[in-house]
């Protein structure tokens, strides 16, 4: 593709020619203060809240506080080109985002602009960063599965699409191993996956995305980054903006997959920015409506209905504790917002259970729906196991005598625990895990000792995949576990057991 | 917070001026006691020293006056310095001023331009920004030569922009927009 001068000359020479000289008619106030990423505007007295204000210099800004006869905004873009008594404009229209499938494969900052260096991004259209939730009727029950190949969380706690799904942990205790996993999970399943960093170094960003690619998971995702040295507005707009990016594919009969990474940066730089803008600091100094800040962001996930094409938005939202305080302000509040929630804690993580999930408390209010048949038929004895087990090991910790019915409740959950270990970015396919969980579950393994069960899992797997494969098969296409299935899965098991050597 | 406090008691002001048919003279009384605030930084620190006495401040701002304050205008200040609101009194003569335009069904337009305005020009821009407003416009010129020809009138939020500088700023974001195939 070659451009001629003189061609861009002709084009320029017709626009200049085509320009007419015509009076603008604008609404305009005037920067009274400006500083922190805030500016207070006189005027505006038609300003809409959430409205879209222009500054010289391409600078935009979201007004945000309505008063008598000044307008508070938080800046977006190069903020140190405002100055005091500088005209502010008024848009009409509300904050867009560039969206579409040209977005697929970049990575973006909250105003849609690439920053991966691979060029200009063309985007088919635009959407709004804030719309009204879909509400009862346009949506549906949660009824398909969201796999995350994760053994213990498609077993225990299973996510449907257009579930919201919150991981909540210590740091170090891998919450974003886990959104991860989900995502190289969907390889292949035409969902699109959407990872908000907010607030996070840029060197992990870049890690996040270099681990996508080295996966082939980058040609379905789109990466929005708002990282730590970016002023506090675009980390508050961030989430707004993926999820934003997310929805085109929602209503257009897709299915995306949206991870909010993390929102407790989120709601510390709605802080600083409601601080800075006076508004009265609440419960450890947030505003008032933190609590809305999170609901009107995840009450967006949905599984729609059949006419509006059927499309799902599942929301991934991780949160940080500190010292693993679930009780602090924005874990409390993303807590009851969420279908359910995923506990990863540290001592888990340290004693060498990964992921370290804790399956004690971690629950999946609507996720149950959306399981497969083969997997609800052998998580339920799953659940069952793993639950006498942390009942029976709490009293085995004091020494006591047991029973051999309990000796054995410990031995298997033991096993059990081992075999729902994981290494990461290995995730697994529903028929892997509903074999691997139904051997464990039918005491083939409680004769190995604990360190042999990894290895009895592996050689497992790839003994069914290579010797027995129409069992795989049929439990993915059947998506049941049925009685001619259990004796066939039973049969291969055996005779893989006699095999294996210990 | 400010102007909640000035408009209070310039609606007040207003009232009291509007009763006793004063409103020409209270309006230019409470102009020039704001130039002369304006005029003379020390008085400023007089009126609002905490130690001095309220007939002491009076008494500077009368002789700074020259002894011509009307009753009303006199009351009026001597209201402000006991409240202590005497450091409002700038928001409070400028929302007199707008009380009294919109009273008089007046409007006050900035007009900017790159060259002074010939009378005739200016009795043609009030007539012709009064057709357009529907109200009296009261034109307060500006010179500014960066604008390079042309006209620029702000009345309230509005701004109307026919300057060539404004032209060219958007002959250029026009281009910039050109997309070559």
């Amino acid at each position: 593709m070659a451009i001629q001068a003189d061609e861009v000359t002709k084009i320029l020479k017709s626009r200049i020619k085509d320009f007419k000289p015509e009076t603008e008619l604008a609404k305009v106030g005037e920067v009274l203060k400006v500083g922190d990423g805030v500016a207070v505007i006189y005027g505006l007295k038609d300003a809409v809240a959430g409205e879209l204000l222009k500054f010289p210099n391409d600078v935009y800004g979201i007004a945000l506080n309505l008063e008598a006869d000044a307008v508070g905004a938080v800046l977006m873009g190069e903020t140190q080109k405002v100055q005091e008594g500088d005209p502010v404009q008024l848009t009409g229209r509300i904050a867009e985002v560039p969206a579409g499938k040209e977005l697929l494969g970049r990575v973006v900052n909250p105003l849609g602009v690439p920053i991966d260096g691979k060029g200009p991004l063309k985007a088919s259209s635009t959407r709004r960063l804030e719309i009204k939730a879909p509400g009862v009727v346009q949506r549906q029950p949660v009824k398909e599965p969201m796999h995350t190949g994760i053994k213990a969380i498609d077993g225990m706690i299973p996510i449907g699409r257009g579930q919201r799904e919150l991981i909540i942990g210590d740091r170090q205790t891998g919450k974003t191993a886990i959104a991860l996993d989900a995502i190289l999970n969907q390889k292949g399943r035409g969902v699109i996956c959407v990872y908000v960093a907010i607030g996070q170094k840029q060197s992990t960003v870049s890690q996040v995305v270099r681990t996508l690619e080295a996966h082939g998971a980058l040609e379905y995702c789109i990466i929005v980054s708002a990282t730590a040295s970016d002023p506090a507005p675009l980390q508050y707009i961030a989430p707004y903006a993926g999820c934003a990016m997310a929805e085109e594919f929602t209503y257009n009969k897709g299915h995306a997959l949206v991870v909010y990474d993390d929102l407790s940066k989120q709601a510390v730089a709605y802080r600083e920015l409601s601080l800075l803008l006076r508004r009265p600091p609440g419960r450890e100094a947030y505003p008032g409506d933190v609590f809305y800040l999170h609901s009107r962001l995840l009450e967006r996930a949905c599984k729609l209905n059949d006419s509006l094409g059927g499309g799902s938005l599942t929301a991934l939202p991780i949160i940080e504790t500190q010292a693993g305080d679930v009780t602090a302000y924005i874990p409390t509040n993303v807590i009851s917002i969420t279908d359910g929630q995923i506990f990863l804690e540290s001592n888990l993580f340290y004693s060498g259970i990964r992921p370290a999930i804790n399956v004690g408390i971690s629950v999946s209010r609507v996720g149950g729906n959306a399981q497969t048949k083969a997997t609800k038929k052998v998580a339920g004895k799953l659940r069952l196991d793993m639950a006498q087990y942390n009942e029976l090991a709490a009293f085995a910790q004091f020494g006591a005598e047991l029973d051999k019915a309990s000796m054995a409740q410990l031995n298997r959950g033991a096993r059990m625990v081992e075999l729902l270990k994981q290494p990461q970015y290995s995730p697994m396919s529903m028929e892997e895990q509903v074999a691997s969980i139904f051997a464990g579950i039918n005491g083939y393994m409680d004769q190995l000792p604990i360190a042999k069960i990894r290895g009895f899992e592996t050689g497992l797997l790839a003994h069914l995949k290579s010797k027995q494969p129409a069992i795989l098969k049929d439990i993915r296409e059947k998506n049941d576990l049925t009685d001619d299935l259990q004796t066939r899965l039973k049969s291969a098991i055996e005779e893989f057991s006699k095999t294996f050597l210990f | 917070m400010e102007s909640v406090i000035a408009e209070k008691y310039a609606v007040a002001l207003m009232q009291v001026a509007q009763e006793q048919k004063s409103l020409d003279a209270t309006g230019e009384e409470i102009q020039a006691v704001r130039q002369a605030l304006e005029a003379h930084a020390e008085l400023k620190g007089v009126l609002e020293h905490p130690r001095l006495k309220a007939p002491e401040k009076l008494e500077a701002l009368k002789v700074l006056m020259g002894r011509k304050l009307s009753v009303v205008m006199e009351n009026f200040l001597t209201l402000l310095i006991l409240k202590k609101r005497i450091q409002h009194l700038k928001a409070v003569a400028e929302h007199f001023e707008r009380l009294c335009y919109k009273i008089k069904g007046k409007v006050v337009a900035r007009v900017l331009t790159a060259q002074a305005l010939t009378s005739a020009q200016r009795t043609d821009l009030t007539a012709k920004l009064g057709g357009t407003f529907g109200m009296t416009v009261e034109i307060r010129e500006e010179v500014r030569p960066s604008l390079i020809g042309g006209i620029m009138v702000y009345l309230g939020d509005e701004r109307m922009d026919g300057s060539v500088l404004g032209q060219l700023e958007r002959m250029k974001q026009r281009l910039l927009k050109v997309e070559i195939e």
